[in-house]
């Protein structure tokens, strides 16, 4: 578990240092990287007639863009969007409630395909894809129909598709293994399947203590991490476990808890994380593996309804995903839009930007091109 | 301050005389040849079985859509789930009878009206406020609207052998059989049986971005059936009647509609059964007694095959023990007393979801005096509840207890003429329901009653000659909503109901009905009803959503309808619209449905052959194809066309009346 360890952002960044020392040299192509904007993923309300939308933040104008993928293509994302990801000059938004993955032009938002899952995987196993993720040419998508699937990026044709755990969320692709968190829709029991790409074997790992994991991270100290989300009682709606990032052990069957949260996001293995209890005002906490302790994360100004955390793998900036307070009352309005705030990486806020209504996931603009001179 | 007047002017007008009277030498009601609805110091609608055709009323939920002040929730097709609203209050508000009692459903407390189907209807009333009626059961008046659905009652001196088949788009077949049967001079039965099925995969548009979406329903088939045994026994001064019912129901539920899929596999199965039973006892000619019972079990079997493993299935049973006395005594001519008390028990267990085992006592009273006399009529009653919860494995709900009065004035304006001015008030609360209580995520133990105050101003005319008929009657109201019941999330995984909202509303609704003969066998008929109602949130003021009208509340509804009765093919013609309405409580940006007008056209004829009788009707619906959504993403059903054929086969017994 501990072998390679390949952080994009880390890649990223010595690659920076490389171009920006070789600039002066002008001969021969440079690689730059880039990261030129956010892209929040809204769900939407079903229930109201609210459709998910994606908002488009561009860095260089600073301003958020709403409904760009309606704005470019007149037909919209539908019912519930759930994540996205930037891959090469494209970008996918994975829609839960219309079987669909969105593939469209990383800069216009121009539909290119538009892929059905449930033709893609058939109605059992292709119903609500949920998470994805993106390497060596594909794109892996999750479904809540067990199963995940890989997708080439130039022909959207299924390359391989393999059996997991049960309701599948957030994925790891590390190196030839892709983990997989399986969440059991929150009734516990969930574990982790391990599939290795090569040889196409899916392991199922039963980590103890973890009942419900939604994401899977590698820290700085190259050990695993998982989210794993409270289970509640199905009768009482009592929480029987917390919301805690969990330390794995290398071979998969214990875990160490090591801070509550419900939101995490992780940058050079560092894990940042917002924990927003039922009823109380919520918690920012960093923790840097191998360096002693979890310690309080100081942000110069807080969001009133925390739904999601990301971090920008080129420059390490901070989004806080938030729901807006009702008007009515004190509680989050999940009729009304969301909003964003945007920190620097010592936490400053540096702007705010309104998103749309039930943000869930921010992506980013980043990659590396080559520059020919 | 202003219920004192209220009531001042109840003791100024009580030294004098009252409304409709239960004739205590019988079971005859006084109406003074003055139509009820009329002479109601309440609002209230009636809807007779004569009335379905002439009118071109097609279902349940057309029905209703002819009454002032409803709003229906309708989510599409035959057999889709149908709720009534009432001046918009919420559908847990409106109580619906069946036969005189209560049809009770604890877990979500609202009935779904689309079991109901009208071939064994004879008449729906709706009461607003409170009825004229004071020898009914304290459960009867403990909502803030009545919805009174009858059933046929038995033929008094025949036999009877019905049968109907209907026949419509989108694989309608809906039979139905009734046989009456008088046993003996003092018994009378009957058996009914109908079932229904529908495919209800009807075509649909739908609006994304720029483009138009064309597709169909999927997965709506509705499989229901119903049976029914009734009787009705009666001897000099007793009467006893009394019921047996079943319902099953297996449907398949569409979902929401999506624009790139319309894959859905949830699918519920509903049955219920229960016995009702009247008794009524006339002592002597001061009091009056009356009993009622009733045992009922419901299940619900909800599956969702979107979700492997059965994970969001859920099985739910009810039951309900019910028993009532009302007692009516005359004191002296003009007043008339009633003391009626109920009792009910009622619970609920599930796989999961529901927190425990929860239950509820309910003893209700009522205090109620009907007083009349020359031009004045007034009805005062005095109700008071006591819900005391309970749970086998859990926290329990809070006890409630509260008295709830309501006053009811009428006054003929003038001797000659049957003109009447009304006046109403009423304060009444809901319990909250067993969902609202302990539903996962969702319920709260600590829930308050969702309390609503009504007040009511209206004029009623009637007017006949013989061979016109003119009825018009017009309610301005006032009602308040406070702790109204809302969801509201603490984050995306738990939401939790508190007593949040509330709502005032400004309304008016105003009905007509004419009818005329024209010439022998011509009879021309027009009934019209329009509601206006501002419903606006006033939960705080200092909200960006203060004084926005009410999520799913039209401001301007109506229906009208036009029938023309004649030798050769009857002929009626209706419409029903709404204007625009929000599925958000902060009208976010295009979460309106927009208005609509759906208009249907009916065709009839009888034909007598000795002692048959056939009825062949056909009836076109939304003739021009609106396309139109009641309950967010659910489309309205399109252009459709519907054949009924009924028989009827009678023979006389010679037994005296019944």
């Amino acid at each position: 578990m501990k072998k390679l360890f390949l952080n994009l952002s880390m890649l990223l960044a010595a690659v920076a240092a490389f171009t920006s020392c070789s600039k002066e040299d002008n001969n021969g192509p440079q690689l730059r990287i880039y990261s030129n904007g956010a892209y929040v993923v809204n769900a939407g309300n079903m229930g109201s007639k609210i459709d998910g939308s994606l908002t488009a933040i561009d860095y260089k104008s600073n301003t958020a863009k709403q409904k760009v993928f309606l704005g470019a293509n007149g037909v919209s994302l539908g019912n519930t969007a759930n994540d996205g990801l930037v891959y090469g000059s494209k970008a996918y938004i994975v829609v839960d409630q219309e079987n669909t993955i969105e593939v469209v032009d990383k800069t216009t938002f121009k539909r290119i395909k538009q892929i059905k899952t449930t033709e893609l995987l058939g109605a059992d196993e292709g119903k609500s894809p949920r998470h994805i993720v993106s390497g060596y040419g594909k794109v892996i998508v999750s479904t809540f129909g067990g199963v995940v699937a890989e997708i080439d990026t130039v022909n959207f044709k299924l390359v391989k598709k393999y059996t997991v755990g049960k309701y599948p969320e957030g994925m790891l692709l590390n190196g030839n293994q892709l983990l997989v968190a399986n969440s059991n829709y929150g009734n516990g029991g969930g574990n982790i399947s391990i599939v290795d790409l090569y040889s196409g074997k899916v392991t199922t790992k039963n980590v103890k203590d973890v009942e419900n994991p939604q994401r899977i991270f590698i820290g700085a100290d190259h050990n695993l991490y998982v989210l794993d989300w409270a289970v509640y009682d199905p009768k009482t709606w009592a929480p029987k476990t917390e919301n805690t990032l969990r330390l794995v052990s290398p071979d998969w069957t214990t875990s160490k808890k090591v801070a509550n949260a419900n939101y995490v996001a992780a940058f050079n293995g560092v894990f940042y994380m917002i924990n927003a209890p039922y009823g109380a005002p919520a918690t920012y906490s960093v923790y840097t593996p191998g360096a002693g302790a979890v310690a309080s994360w100081k942000l110069s100004e807080t969001v009133q309804y925390p739904c999601g955390l990301s971090i920008d793998p080129v420059t390490g900036e901070f989004f806080v995903l938030s729901n807006s307070k009702s008007k009515d009352g004190e509680s989050a309005d999940y009729n009304a839009d969301g909003y964003l705030y945007r920190y620097n990486t010592a936490g400053t806020k540096i702007a705010d930007y309104k998103v749309g209504v039930g943000p869930v996931a921010v992506f980013f603009n980043a990659g590396a091109e080559w520059l020919n001179n | 301050m202003l219920i004192s007047v209220l009531f001042a002017s109840i003791a100024v007008a009580m030294p004098i005389d009252t409304t409709k009277i239960h004739h205590l030498e019988g079971v005859v009601i006084e109406r003074s040849h003055v139509s009820e609805n009329v002479s109601s110091a309440s609002p209230m609608q009636i809807l007779d079985r004569q009335h379905f055709s002439v009118l071109g009323v097609t279902d349940i939920a057309d029905a209703l859509h002819r009454l002032p002040g409803v709003n229906l929730k309708d989510y599409g097709g035959a057999g889709g789930m149908k709720t009534v609203c009432v001046r918009g209050f919420g559908t847990q508000h409106t109580g619906v009878s069946y036969d005189g009692i209560i049809l009770g459903d604890g877990q979500s407390g609202q009935v779904d009206l689309s079991r109901y189907s009208l071939g064994n209807l004879s008449q729906i009333a709706l009461s607003v406020v409170d009825g004229s009626d004071i020898f009914i059961p304290a459960r009867n008046v403990s909502k803030a609207a009545l919805l009174n659905i009858n059933t046929l009652q038995m033929p008094t001196h025949r036999q009877v052998l019905s049968g109907e088949v209907k026949m419509g788009s989108y694989g309608l077949v809906n039979p139905f059989v009734r046989w009456q049967q008088r046993i003996s001079e003092k018994l009378g039965i009957s058996l009914m049986a109908d079932y229904l099925y529908a495919d209800n995969n009807y075509p649909y548009t739908i609006q994304n971005g720029m483009e138009k979406v064309h597709d169909r329903r999927q997965n709506s088939r509705m499989n229901s059936a119903h049976g029914e045994l009734n009787f009705l026994w009666k001897d000099g001064r007793h009467q006893l009647n009394g019921k047996l019912y079943y319902y099953d129901n297996k449907r398949l539920l569409p979902g929401i509609v999506r624009y790139y899929t319309n894959l859905n596999r949830e699918s519920l199965h509903e049955r219920n059964a229960f016995g009702q039973f009247t008794y009524e006892y006339l002592l002597s000619s001061h009091w009056q007694m009356k009993w009622n019972a009733k045992v009922d079990w419901a299940e619900t079997k909800y599956i969702d095959g979107n979700y492997p493993d059965g994970i969001n299935d859920g099985h739910y049973w009810q039951r309900e023990y019910y028993a009532n006395m009302c007692l009516l005594w005359k004191p002296a001519p003009g007043w008339t007393a009633d003391y009626s008390v109920d009792y009910s028990h009622a619970n609920l267990n599930s796989t999961k979801l529901i927190y425990g085992l929860p239950y509820r006592n309910s003893l209700l009273q009522t205090v109620a005096l009907n007083y009349r006399k020359g031009r004045l009529q007034a009805v005062a009653r005095m109700l008071h509840s006591l819900y005391l919860n309970g749970n086998k494995s859990g926290d329990a709900a809070d006890d409630m207890k509260r008295f709830s009065p309501s006053l009811s004035l009428s006054w003929r304006l003038l001797q000659q003429e049957r003109l009447f001015a009304r006046l109403s008030f009423k304060n009444i609360f809901r319990a909250p329901s067993f969902s609202e209580s302990y539903f996962a995520h969702h319920g709260s133990r600590a829930l308050k009653p969702e309390s609503t105050d009504q007040l009511n101003v209206g004029l009623t005319f009637e007017k006949s000659d013989s061979r016109t008929h003119l009825v018009l009657t017009a309610d301005g109201y006032l009602n308040h909503v406070k702790d109204k019941i809302i969801s509201i999330p603490y984050n995306m995984f738990i939401w939790q109901n508190i007593n949040l909202g509330k709502v005032e509303m400004l309304g008016l609704d105003v009905a007509a009905h004419w009818e005329r003969k024209l010439h022998h066998r011509h009879t021309l008929t027009a009934a019209v009803n329009y509601s206006y109602l501002r419903a606006a949130n006033h939960t705080l003021r200092s909200s960006d959503n203060y004084g926005l009208q009410i999520a799913y509340t039209p401001e301007h509804s109506g229906n009208i309808a036009l029938g023309w009765q004649n030798p050769w093919v009857n002929l009626s013609l209706n419409a029903t619209g709404a204007t625009k309405r929000w599925a958000t409580t902060n009208h976010y940006d295009q979460t309106d449905l927009s208005s609509y007008l759906d208009v249907g056209a009916t065709l009839y004829r009888t034909f007598a052959l000795g002692k048959h009788q056939l009825n062949a009707r056909f009836d076109m619906m939304n003739l021009f194809h609106t396309q139109y959504e009641i309950v967010a993403h659910y489309p309205m059903p399109g252009r459709r066309v519907m054949l009924t054929l009924a028989w009827e086969l009678h023979t006389l017994i010679n037994n005296k009346p019944i």
